[in-house]
């Protein structure tokens, strides 16, 4: 039998063997995405349009700290650099 | 277990005969038996597929199976928890089953999943599946054998093609997934074969809900008996995929479905489940507790899933109490208010405050709060004020043992939080409360931080990078 990914060290060593091929670790985990990014689940229908999620989101915003409101909302506007290249 | 123990088993329904040209089904839970028998989707949808008659259905879990049939047609997985992926794996291995859809021949089974983890976010584990079933089973899974019977001599792509046309039915070969660069995020997503560009979901709409098929002493919770009392939750906090996957909320008739499914149910076991994200929300919660409280139902055990806070009330808890329930579970996620406020979870303090006073008065021993650590725009000072709500709560009902289980905000799809990422400071904050409560007498329990991380990691993950993840833990691990 063989063994697959179990544990959190797993993951890193994969990231690491494959660091050319995906974006990093945080991408997926820490990183905040912006509403235009595409999701990984954008071809299957939610149950409510993504306009009222990002109204959702919004409304959650507003209670944010002033300081962190710009910082870490989605909704800011794009970064000026991309953040990925294209190559 | 061994395969001897599926004879303590007490059907709630009649298997159908299976006709001489019945299509071979394994139906695979990826963990144990008693993991697998205590999930009611499982036990629905078994039910389902044993109570056709052009089905010969097969029972497969980690560690039991029923007679298999050698060249199976269908091979399905009920998923209901991200990280049994590896068991899905270590299954179809056993099977002897290619484990990407795009190896499999002709003459190998069309492998299908099912269940919350699926719906909410199938990329992930798109590459092992040849079909993904979304949304809930009432009425797609007919759908679905109907047309896989239609299209039972055909090759391989006709059936594929053919079986994407039912609404919920999403094949993943058929849809291409492009990247931006050669290590960028995902640029687009796109048919490429005559179905549906948006995988639309099926919704049930009818007012009977589930409950169990089958009671075993097997089962985790031993003897238990569960039915549906309520779908989906009408809070829709932020971050919630039990609220936000399956909208809208729907309650099953008190009358139609849940009276008669109890009856059904205490006539072969005295363990009563009732299961929702937030039962004691059924507009007709409280004459559901009159009804169990009648004197023929003196002797059974009664579970509830976890309540809303503002529901808990001296009535609950002396019928739980009544019942052989000791403790009650609560969401209150955070002791701040305005991360409430951010979660859109509308509940005071002084709420939670009432439900531990309740939950004494009513004889209960103990009370379990849930609650989260790196909410979107949380602050230090914001776990200051769960300590100090942790304190309150013990002087305001002295002796009623107190606990506080702690996760991880992960984004989860579907909702409104699933642009967010995991806080980097998530672990350093549950240590700091594990300390803070820890020496004050109070019974803190974190859910793994790393577990969180990789959960993330499969979310934000494409069928791509996890396989590649497969193969590069397989090299790491010899």
């Amino acid at each position: 039998m063989r063994h697959y990914g179990e544990s959190l060290g797993s993951y890193r060593r994969a990231f690491k063997e494959l660091k050319d091929q995906l974006p990093p670790l945080a991408f997926y985990v820490y990183q905040d995405w912006q509403p235009q990014q595409v999701l990984p689940w954008e071809h299957i229908q939610g149950p409510l349009p993504k306009t009222t999620l990002l109204k959702h989101l919004a409304e959650a915003i507003e209670h944010f700290p002033v300081e962190q409101r710009e910082a870490r909302s989605p909704l800011a506007p794009p970064l000026a650099a991309p953040l990925f290249q294209l190559k | 277990m061994s395969t001897a123990d599926f004879a303590a088993e007490r059907l709630l329904f009649t298997p159908a005969v299976s006709d001489p040209t019945a299509v071979p089904v394994i139906f695979a839970f990826p963990n144990t038996y008693s993991v697998g028998i205590t999930s009611l989707g499982y036990q629905i949808v078994w039910a389902t597929l044993a109570q056709r008659h052009d089905l010969q259905t097969s029972r497969l879990f980690t560690d039991a199976h029923e007679s298999l049939p050698t060249q199976p047609e269908l091979v399905g997985f009920s998923v209901s928890w991200e990280l049994d992926y590896v068991n899905i794996l270590a299954l179809l291995e056993q099977l002897q089953v290619p484990l990407l859809a795009a190896e499999r021949q002709a003459a190998q089974p069309l492998v299908f999943g099912g269940g919350p983890v699926l719906t909410a976010n199938p990329e992930p584990f798109a590459d092992f599946f040849d079909v993904i079933l979304l949304g809930e089973g009432e009425t797609l899974l007919d759908q679905f054998i109907d047309a896989y019977q239609s299209v039972r001599t055909a090759d391989r792509h006709t059936q594929l093609v053919r079986l994407a046309q039912v609404p919920g039915v999403y094949v993943p070969s058929l849809y291409a997934v492009t990247y931006v660069g050669s290590d960028g995020p995902v640029q687009a997503i796109q048919a490429i074969a005559a179905v549906p560009a948006q995988v639309q979901k099926q919704t049930y709409r009818g007012d009977v809900l589930s409950a169990s098929k089958v009671v075993t002493e097997k089962a985790a919770w031993e003897n238990i008996y569960m039915v549906e009392v309520v779908r989906s939750c009408p809070e829709m906090c932020r971050f919630c995929l039990a609220s936000y996957l399956t909208l809208p909320f729907r309650t099953a008739s008190l009358e139609g479905s849940l009276m008669p499914a109890i009856e059904r149910g205490l006539s072969v076991t005295k363990r009563l489940g009732l299961l929702g994200a937030s039962v004691t929300q059924h507009p007709e919660f409280d004459a559901l507790l009159d009804y169990l409280n009648r004197p023929e139902y003196d002797d059974i055990r009664l579970s509830l899933a976890s309540v809303r806070t503002g529901t808990v009330n001296q009535k609950l808890a002396a019928t739980l109490v009544k019942h052989d329930t000791r403790s009650i579970t609560i969401a209150v996620e955070s002791g701040s208010e305005r991360l409430r406020r951010i979660v859109n979870k509308k509940l005071q303090n002084d709420e939670i405050i009432a439900a531990a006073v309740n939950a004494k008065a009513g004889g209960l021993s103990a009370i379990k709060l849930y609650g989260m650590v790196g909410i979107p725009g949380e602050e230090a000072t914001d776990l200051d004020e769960t300590v100090e709500m942790m304190k309150t709560l013990k002087k305001a009902a002295p002796g009623l043992r107190l606990t506080l289980g702690c996760s991880t905000f992960v984004p989860k799809a579907h909702t409104p939080f699933q642009w967010f990422g995991v806080s980097p400071e998530a672990e350093k904050r549950l240590k700091l409360l594990q300390k803070q409560l820890r020496s004050r007498g109070i019974d803190f329990r974190p859910e793994s931080y790393s577990w969180s991380v990789v959960q993330a990691l499969i979310l934000g993950a494409i069928a791509a990078y996890l396989n590649c993840c497969c193969g590069c833990v397989t090299m790491a691990s010899r």
